[in-house]
């Protein structure tokens, strides 16, 4: 296939597409790793059953669209009336359903959620336009709370077509920024658009993607690699798996555009065996578009070539870590190295190497299209465009949802996840960053959600992958902060000692505290450890694991609660087991909400309470 | 990485000698041959975990061999990663889902339960051999539904420790069925 070929199939995939939602009425199921645990293929076997034998009914695959809470989702649009887009579909629901819209006329809007166009048909992809108004009682998806505040950027096609089809994906823009990108830019000019875009690694670090691109650019030795990170081991983020399910041709359209700048004629895309279903979609992706001769050699007849392996992981957390990944790709144990050298200089088989996240990746399509500028107009002064967030725990809305990075942090906790999920049970705290950083308190909440104001050193706290994740009343920080250990500590690699023993001994100090065996010396016993295992480990496991017992430490609220458990063996959320603190308080009587936070200065529990007062 | 390394109660499973059978996993073998052999290592225990449910040693040995890999580094991976098993598992496995919505929305009660249940702890197995406990250290990535349970690749949402307690009891009579994908 050639360029004009190409350009030819995309009229053609287009029109046949709005061809089918003209003639006839479209069900797309939301069928991906969340939603089938929710009974969505189930769903969608009803509908397939029901249809049967009306032709003009037809039945799509789609995937990663993000309203967790409401899943199995389900999209029908009839000719002539919008999309419409349903929540909680079980199998009842999809009969009912089939019988009053599909067959009758009757929308349903008791069960509907939303209208919606196609997303790349919204300008700047933002979902909130001025000129949509309800369609019979049912409200566009821009001015519902989940949707007025996203910008599905990276998002632009999940829950739109159907990810198994490179047809759909072609139809709707695919694979014109990799054109672009092969006759019409240079390799500099591709690197300076992306520069200008400001884009940062959204893999957790956050080193500017341009920079990156163009120091390897720059490495001229061969042979040289490129790698789209997709372990995403860490809990409560599903950001990546939904794209691969939901968009995998993007993904590999954004490597592609890394490839061409880069000079790289060998990738591969490493994908967590977390997520069997993004695996089998990849595969099947890179097939399709080996077929289609978007890879191989002389793709669409220019002199570039380039070939695409999907490698399965093997589990482990600590081998998403860039370096740590390449020795798995290598076949040995994901233990990470000491850096420099970069992966840039020294990465897979010790040669040059071009990693990036998934959601790197797949903003690259939109910024050679759009220009470098338009992509950096969002965002904040040092954060641009968007992020994919995840949010779970006890929110109204568990979802993933793409927004622009600069407003309050409250937008995502209070619009976007609809705040808590019993208004009984309020949320004072979200933990963000997932297992590699703090929480912040609910007298926080409206700090900018942006990478470097997150990451500001006197918070302890990262952005990391941007979940987050909601503490109630239910909820105790200490008890969050001890299983963060925990995880750390069993996820570590074991090479560096600091990271080892001392996730180790904070996991131990914590659970005693836990237990209502904490002494008052654990407070400076903590800090001091948790710094030195900052300073002494090699990668951002070690560097980021201790950073919720700092942050507990710096934010007064959460100090508040650690000292309660440790000065009056009392756990609010009545979550830690406490085993041993009635010695402690209720022996000597000690009241459990004294505050002795100031009063007592620091003197050990044992001293206040024993018989006959302090001494 | 306390947790990859499971191992089984007894070595008395329905395989006694560790015979096993060699024909997949020849199979699975002669399908990496064109690859280079060390990106081949983890796709291919990958497979033969899947298909014995646990990386045999006399595998690794073939693999050696066949490969030219030394068998220090195949155990190395096989021991490193906690998708391998090094030893033969107990015949159904539940698995807790600890990312941390579930951890601090019910999956600590959820333990509580096993172990009250059936006498065993994380990575531990029943003396009878039939059900081994593990904790996921990663999400399942629906946390609407926390917290999730796994038991024998087929996943349950919202569970309660009433409600594991039962699914046990209908694992263990052979009830459940599979949906996992
Ligand atoms: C313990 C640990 C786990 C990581 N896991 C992932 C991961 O699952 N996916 C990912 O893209 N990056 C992960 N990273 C970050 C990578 O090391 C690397 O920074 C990233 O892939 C670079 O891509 P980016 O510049 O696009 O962010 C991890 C880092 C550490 C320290
Ligand atoms: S910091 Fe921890 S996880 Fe990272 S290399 Fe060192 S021991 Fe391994
Ligand atoms: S934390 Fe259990 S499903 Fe996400």
């Amino acid at each position: 296939m050639d360029r004009n070929e190409l350009i030819q199939l995309r009229t053609r995939f287009k029109d046949e597409r709005t061809k089918l939602f003209r003639e006839k009425t479209v069900i797309q199921c939301v069928i991906d790793g969340g939603s089938v645990m929710a009974g969505a293929k189930q769903t969608l076997a009803r509908f397939r059953q029901l249809a049967e034998g009306s032709p003009d009914v037809q039945l799509q695959v789609t995937a990663g669209f993000g309203a967790m809470w409401m899943e199995p989702t389900v999209f029908i649009s009839r000719p002539g009336n919008p999309r419409l887009l349903y929540g909680f579909v079980d199998e009842a629901r999809a009969e009912e359903l089939f019988n009053r819209y599909v067959k009758g006329n009757d929308p349903c809007p008791e069960y509907a959620f939303a209208w919606l166009k196609d997303n790349i048909d919204y300008p700047d992809y933002k979902w909130a336009t001025t000129d949509e108004t309800d369609w019979k009682g049912i409200p566009h998806i821009g001015s519902t709370d989940w949707g007025r505040l996203q910008q599905r950027i990276v998002l632009r096609n999940c829950g739109d077509i159907d990810p198994e089809s490179i047809e759909e994906y072609i139809g709707q823009g695919g694979y014109a920024g990799f054109e672009k990108a092969l006759f019409e830019m240079t390799g500099d000019e591709i690197v300076a658009e992306v520069k200008t875009s400001g884009l940062r690694g959204r893999g957790g670090a956050a080193f500017s993607m341009g920079i990156k691109w163009e120091t390897v650019r720059n490495i001229k030795r061969t042979p040289r690699y490129a790698i789209v990170n997709g372990h995403e081991g860490e809990p409560n983020v599903f950001k990546d798996r939904r794209i691969f399910e939901g968009d995998p041709h993007s993904i590999l359209e954004g490597l592609l555009i890394g490839c061409v700048a880069t000079d790289i004629p060998e990738a591969y895309i490493y994908v967590g065996s977390e997520h069997p279903l993004a695996f089998k979609r990849m595969g099947k992706a890179v097939e399709d578009a080996r077929k289609m001769g978007l890879l191989g050699e002389n793709i669409l007849g220019s002199n570039f070539t380039c070939d695409v392996k999907v490698m399965i992981a093997a589990g482990a957390y600590i081998s998403g870590e860039a370096s740590a990944m390449m020795y798995g790709i290598q076949g040995t144990r994901g233990m990470p190295r000491v850096k420099p050298p970069r992966s840039a200089e020294a990465g897979l088989w010790g040669q040059p190497t071009l990693v990036n996240n998934v959601e790197s990746f797949n903003n690259a399509q939109v910024i050679l299209l759009r220009g470098g500028a338009w992509y950096a107009s969002f965002g904040s002064a040092k954060s641009k465009g968007t992020k994919v967030i995840s949010l779970s725990g006890p929110f109204a809305r568990t979802c993933m949802a793409e927004i622009a990075f600069g407003g309050p942090t409250r937008d995502a906790i209070e619009i976007v996840a609809g705040g808590p999920a019993d208004p009984a049970h309020p949320i004072r705290a979200v933990q963000t960053g997932s297992v590699s950083g703090g929480s912040w308190p609910a007298s926080m909440f409206d700090i900018m959600f942006d990478i470097d104001t997150y990451g500001k050193k006197e918070y302890a706290n990262l952005m990391g992958s941007a979940s987050l994740t909601a503490y109630t009343d239910q909820q105790c920080i200490v008890d969050a902060c001890y299983y963060i250990l925990r995880y750390n500590r069993d996820e570590s690699c074991g090479k560096c000692i600091p990271c080892r023993i001392g996730c180790e001994g904070l996991t131990e100090m914590l659970w005693r505290i836990k237990n209502g065996d904490g002494k008052e010396a654990d407070i400076g016993k903590l800090e001091g450890l948790s710094k030195m295992v900052i300073e002494h480990s090699i990668c951002g496991l070690g560097q980021a694991a201790p950073l919720p017992v700092l942050n507990m430490l710096a934010i007064e609220e959460f100090k508040q609660e650690l000292y309660q458990h440790i000065r009056a063996g009392y756990c609010r959320a009545n979550v830690c087991p406490m085993e041993h603190a009635q010695t402690k308080v209720w022996e000597f009587g000690v009241p459990a909400d004294i505050n002795y936070s100031a009063e007592h200065n620091g003197r050990d529990v044992y001293e206040l309470a024993s018989p006959g007062g302090p001494q | 990485m306390a947790l990859s390394i499971t191992r089984g109660g007894s070595s008395e499973g329905s395989n006694p000698g560790g015979s096993i059978e060699l024909a997949k996993a020849t199979a699975i073998m002669e399908r990496y041959t064109t690859w280079n052999a060390n990106e081949a290592l983890i796709p291919m225990l990958q497979e033969i975990q899947h298909e014995y449910g646990y990386i045999p040693d006399v595998l690794t040995a073939l693999i050696s061999e066949q490969f030219d890999i030394p068998l220090t580094q195949i155990y190395g991976v096989a021991t490193f990663y906690s998708d391998f098993r090094a030893l033969e598992q107990p015949e159904h496995r539940i698995l807790l889902c600890e990312g941390l919505a579930c951890y601090v929305c019910g999956s600590q009660q959820l333990h509580r339960a096993v172990k009250d249940k059936l006498g065993i702890d994380y990575g531990e197995a029943t003396p009878d051999n039939k059900f081994i406990l593990e904790r996921a250290n990663f999400c399942f990535g629906a946390c609407q539904l926390m917290p999730m349970v796994e038991i024998d690749h087929t996943f349950y949402g919202n569970v309660t420790p009433e409600k594991l307690v039962e699914l046990i009891d209908q694992t263990a009579q052979g009830g459940g069925h599979s949906s996992h994908e």
